[in-house]
């Protein structure tokens, strides 16, 4: 047998073991170790990325600024008035959620989590973060970013590492309503790079442009009220069962280095 | 090869898989096409360092298979099998060691590995009914470019600082060696 067949024979075979032991699990332990002791590394690297993005991201023209500029004063506007009435009902909610007693029951706290790899295809919004089953993850748990504003769920999770797929990735799927109302409205869906709509809208619900939509609640871990985005604009004929609306998304998803994973109370782990 | 090279070796393997697992996922474009792990492995076949390939292979596509954000797609078994591929080719087809000799492997290297994934994502999809995701074949151009660039770079550093690739003349014989 020749050095060539021999060496064929070993790859071949190596690859067979690998194979067997990563279906059969026994590889588990330490495919767990390894990406254990390479997550810092890679969240450094994929921090030093983010941040070279960042550096070359592209300017906006002076047009293109202004444009924006106006946009956001409109937005400004109709958030002002949002603003002070919720400002009004949350005094209103302090005072009876202290007589309720309301704040300790929670059911919700944040597991912060890395960000150590993202897809390398373009077209997915998908991240790896350093969290796992050991910290009481699970699939379909809500991840958010700052003040509660909803960035995706986790898809896959293993020990020490677990998936969140982003709002904006074809695959994501999350029911949302409209802030302030508990009422199911519709669907949001990714549709890749960066950008979301909302879509099976009943044409009798009423939607405008900078309506916020938040998550409604009706899947399982995920709680309501987390912030979803804002909409763009709204299609759809009137002849139409449903409309559809172009979602502004709040968080920048390209840019995501920390998440908070909202895990159950009861499932945290002692 | 010595220790210390194997060691290096090692060390530089890993530092590729995880570059192309996680720096390359979140910087900024043009870096998308640079993936200096498969023509790094064709040219240590190019200079009769076949199991420090194979061993770059193994390391590297490991790191990715467990580091990815994603269903990576078996890099590993993907990347081994190329390099089988590769062996063969640099043997009975691209004999010589010339730049264009080179060249053509990294292509070849690169092409095939890619209908692999194509055939794996194909393959996934009738069975678990889940394809896994794939690069687009317009990217392909772009990758193979940067390839070329880091063949003739790596190609060119050899030949400046060792003797492997200089074709000498023997002033007495007058004939190549």
């Amino acid at each position: 047998m020749t050095l060539r067949s021999r060496t064929a024979l070993m790859v071949l075979g190596a690859l067979m073991a690998l194979g067997i032991l990563h279906i059969t699990g026994l590889l588990l332990p330490v495919e767990n170790l390894i990406r254990m002791v390479l997550a810092p590394i890679g969240s450094g690297m994929t921090s030093a990325g983010t941040n070279l993005s960042q550096r070359f991201s592209r300017d906006l023209t002076a047009e293109q600024c202004r444009d924006h500029a106006a946009d956001l004063e409109t937005q400004l506007a109709s958030v002002s008035v949002d603003y002070v009435r919720l400002k009004a009902l949350e005094e209103e909610n302090e005072v009876l959620s202290k007589t309720l007693g309301y704040l300790q029951k929670q059911g919700y706290d944040a597991v912060m989590g890395r960000v150590i790899s993202r897809s390398g295809i373009p077209e997915q919004s998908v991240v790896m973060i350093d969290r796992g089953t050991k910290d009481g993850l699970e699939n379909g748990m809500a991840v958010i970013m700052g003040d509660g504003i909803f960035v995706g769920k986790i898809t896959s999770v293993q020990e020490r590492t677990a998936t969140v797929t982003l709002l904006s990735d074809e695959q994501s799927r999350v029911a949302v309503s409209k802030a302030g109302q508990r009422k199911l409205i519709g669907l949001v869906e990714g549709k890749g790079n960066w950008t979301a709509e909302a879509t099976l809208i009943p044409q009798q619900e009423t939607l405008e442009p900078n309506d916020v939509l938040v998550t409604s609640g009706t899947e399982g871990k995920i709680p309501p009220n987390l912030v979803v985005g804002l909409v763009n604009k709204v299609e759809g004929q009137p002849t139409d069962p449903f409309k559809k609306a172009a979602i502004e998304l709040l968080a920048p998803m390209e840019y995501v280095e920390v998440l908070a994973v909202l895990r159950p109370q009861a499932l945290r782990p002692n | 090869m010595r220790k210390s090279s194997w060691v290096l070796l090692g060390a530089a393997a890993l530092a590729g898989g995880i570059y192309e697992t996680t720096f390359l996922g979140s910087a900024p474009f043009p870096f998308y096409y640079i993936r200096p792990v498969l023509p790094l492995c064709v040219m240590l076949f190019m200079l009769n360092r076949r199991p420090a390939a194979y061993v770059t292979a193994f390391l590297a596509g490991g790191v990715i298979d467990l580091l990815s954000a994603t269903a990576s797609g078996w890099v590993i078994g993907r990347w081994l099998i190329v390099l089988l591929v590769v062996d063969v080719l640099s043997e009975r087809v691209t004999t010589n060691r010339s730049l264009y000799a080179a060249m053509a492997l990294v292509v070849m290297a690169r092409v095939l590995d890619r209908v692999l994934w194509q055939l794996l994502s194909w393959v996934s999809f009738y069975i678990i009914r889940q394809p896994i995701p794939v690069d687009s074949w317009r990217s392909l151009v772009g990758i193979l470019m940067v390839d070329m660039l880091i063949t003739t770079l790596v190609f060119v550093s050899v030949t400046f600082l060792t003797k492997r690739f200089v074709i000498s003349v023997n002033p007495r014989k007058e004939r190549y060696e």
